[in-house]
């Protein structure tokens, strides 16, 4: 989890550089972050947020106690740090301890109820504690806060979602959002296929081979489908289809030793008797 | 209709004051440059239209592009362009209206730049692309590594440049980045789209998964597939195409690196659409390094380049990429020509080497490979990580995936003609201090 807020007051000098590498070759078993961190907070010993972003390394390294320390060093440095709430919430869910990482939220989204990080932390402790509708309804303010959510935390939200129909809903928001996102698509395919909504599926996969520059993979897939639902004359044709694209690629692209293959499988699959 | 030259001088002399002190505080800098289009981007100190000025020629700006509303940070896209064409521009801005010509004395925003927008994806064309891993220390060795890149490439047009992340030290703050990029490389940002790549010391002011912050306010970067590739839907990794080459850009530092989630699902897609000649791939964490960072470490960075060498080598591999390029160490390590190796340091073996000689035409020869897009037909990968400093302190450069390793500062240089794929590493001091030839026959 990163909540960094930019960092004023501070650059690192010529000087800084030098004790950065010192430090560097010092402690050659520690991560460089840290050792940073370390010679940044003793030049600096009055930052807060030096010892926020330190805590958030030893999260990472699973270094609890020097995490604890340096998120408590730092509440007594500046007591209403913005971030000082999003620390504790990532070092408890880091430690699996999701209801004391809700706490750690409680009041600083109720005075920050825009703020898509946190919502997102507490999303991920509520689902981490079993909490379905909590996380979903974080999940879908922060969706909602964001002008651009990223793929992976559309799927991270999806995830939660049981029934695939609301499931392939949501997918259809995300790809309207987002655009034609592959992880996107393919999720939405595996529930179409799941709800046995081949038509839906196929007409995905004709979608995506019109936009693609080879859209012979595509084709394929279809044709798989097709051939698993028994319409096998459809099936043929996407097949036909698919080395119909191989056909038109450049030379160098269409001798090469995946497409050769592909060329293999599909050529006994187009013109096999029905 | 002609004014009386008294109706013009009044108008002057009661122009509002406001247009008259505004200044460009950053850029103009080119972004997401495809053939028909280009973003235009700068920064002023007081809030105004945004406004720019084009044409085919300096003395006929007779086009005008703007974006809605009024603003300090200016984001104009120009549309329409003919590929591969020179185009000239000039912001406007308060004190420079669109009937007065630009003054060569002006302001930065009074002066007419010029870029090229890129050749339609596809046909071979010469191209040059100047490469900066971790440039942004502010520093004597940073200036003198851009010097000798400026003095190495002289008149001729850099298509476009990539950084690799660390682009502005310490924290990748917004007055990080005016010094550390914006006020070092000015011509450059006015003249060639910059693509560029999440550092860890970016990441400290921006977050990939709220896609927010200092990183990602100040760069255009596409994510529906605009310049060419499968749409990824984030700025935090995307691909684009220049001529014959396919550029991937993933995010090592703060995007999920596992081998089958988003980033990693993009990447197999975006592999198998591209017909381009060559894939050129950057990221910030290098898979292999014993430099100032050592990738058989499990506590140096996270796990990320063991991250990137365990999932995504194996998937750019299989794909056909030719060149791996990152930074994050402050050194420069460019590897045999391999294939294969995923693991830490200690598995490594020769058969990793796909072709053991140095990769010079003058000396044992380039690197030879097929056309046709072969999977795990070799790629070199090069850590480029000094263009801000080298280590000021002795360090191992003892990887032995590395066909050299040097421990100067420095950028790299990627000339791609056709078939030809030439790379230099060229050190701060301007001597070409390694060089290697790929070949596609
Ligand atoms: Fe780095």
């Amino acid at each position: 989890m990163y909540y960094k807020r930019a960092l004023h007051g501070w650059f690192l000098t010529a000087a800084a550089w030098f004790v950065l590498s010192q430090e560097l070759v010092a402690h050659p078993g520690t991560d460089v972050a840290i050792v940073d961190l370390t010679a940044l907070i003793n030049a600096s010993p009055a930052s807060p947020e030096l010892r926020l972003r330190r805590a958030t390394c030893y999260v990472e390294h699973q270094r609890w106690s020097e995490a604890s320390d340096d998120i408590d060093h730092a509440a007594r440095l500046s007591p209403d740090h913005p971030d000082l709430a999003l620390a504790r919430a990532e070092y408890f869910l880091a430690r699996d301890e999701p209801l004391a990482s809700i706490n750690a939220l409680a009041s600083h989204l109720i005075s920050h109820p825009g703020d898509a990080a946190a919502r997102i932390l507490r999303a991920r402790a509520s689902a981490r504690s079993g909490d379905t509708l909590g996380a979903q309804n974080d999940f879908q303010h922060a969706l909602r806060y964001l002008p651009e959510p990223k793929p992976e935390l559309w799927l991270e939200a999806n995830a939660l979602i049981a029934e695939p129909v609301a499931a392939l809903a949501d997918l259809e928001t995300g790809l309207t959002r987002l655009g034609p996102v592959p992880a996107l698509e393919e999720r939405a395919l595996k529930l179409e296929l799941q709800l046995a909504r081949t038509d839906s599926a196929l007409q995905r996969l004709t979608r995506l081979a019109a936009h693609a520059e080879r859209p012979e993979t595509y084709h394929r897939r279809r044709g798989d489908i097709l051939f698993q639902a028994n319409r096998l004359t459809e099936a043929r044709r996407a097949y036909t289809d698919a080395l119909a694209a191989i056909d038109r690629l450049p030379e160098w692209l269409r001798l090469s030793e995946p497409t050769q293959q592909l060329i293999a499988q599909l050529t006994p699959l187009a013109t096999s008797p029905l | 209709m002609k004014l009386p030259s008294f109706l013009l001088l009044l108008a002057f002399l009661t122009a509002p004051a406001v247009h008259a002190a505004t200044t460009i505080l950053r850029g103009p800098y080119l972004q997401l440059a495809t053939p028909t289009s280009i973003v235009i981007r700068w920064r002023t100190d007081t809030t105004e239209p945004s406004s720019v000025r084009f044409g085919l020629a300096a003395n006929q700006l007779t086009l005008t592009a703007k974006s809605e509303g009024i603003s300090t940070e200016h984001v104009v896209q120009l549309a329409k362009l003919q590929p591969n064409t020179r185009y000239f521009y000039a912001p406007i801005t308060g004190n420079d209206k669109p009937t007065k010509p630009g003054a060569e004395d002006g302001p930065p925003s009074a002066l007419v730049s010029s870029f090229v927008t890129p050749p339609l994806p596809g046909p071979a064309q010469p191209t040059r692309v100047w490469v900066l891993g971790d440039p942004g220390t502010k520093t004597p060795a940073q200036i003198a590594v851009r010097d000798a890149y400026y003095k190495f490439n002289g008149t001729r047009t850099t298509d476009l440049w990539l950084m690799l992340g660390d682009n502005a030290y310490a924290d990748g703050t917004d007055a990080e980045y005016q010094k550390a990029v914006f006020e070092i490389y000015p011509s450059l940002l006015r003249t060639a789209p910059l693509w560029t790549t999440l550092g860890n010391h970016d990441g400290r002011s921006a977050n990939s998964l709220t896609q927010s912050g200092v990183y990602y306010d100040i760069f255009s970067l596409p994510t529906m597939g605009q310049a060419g590739g499968v749409p990824s839907g984030t700025e935090a990794y995307y691909s684009f195409d220049h001529a014959n080459i396919h550029f991937i850009c993933l995010d090592s530092t703060d995007s999920p690196r596992d081998a089958e989630g988003a980033m990693a699902q993009w990447l197999r897609a975006d592999l198998a659409a591209t017909t381009r000649d060559w894939i050129v791939t950057f990221f910030h964490h290098p898979t292999y390094t014993k430099g100032t960072h050592d990738s058989d470490k499990d506590s140096d960075s996270g796990g990320r380049m063991n991250d990137m060498r365990a999932n995504f080598v194996p998937i750019l591999e299989a794909g056909g990429v030719d060149l791996i390029l990152t930074g994050h160490s402050h050194n420069y390590e460019r590897s045999h020509f391999i294939d294969g190796h995923y693991g830490k340091s200690q598995t490594w073996e020769q058969r990793y080497i796909l072709q053991a000689r140095d990769g010079r035409p003058e000396g044992q020869g380039a690197y030879t490979k097929p056309r046709t897009r072969t999977p795990h037909a070799g790629e070199i990968s090069v850590v480029t990580g000094s263009a801000g400093h080298a280590s000021s302190k002795p360090i191992p450069l003892n990887h032995p995936a590395m066909w050299i390793s040097l421990n100067e500062a420095g950028s790299s240089i990627i000339d791609i003609d056709g078939l030809k794929l030439n790379f230099t590493f060229l050190n701060e001091t301007g001597a070409i201090r390694d060089t290697f030839t790929i070949e596609k026959k």
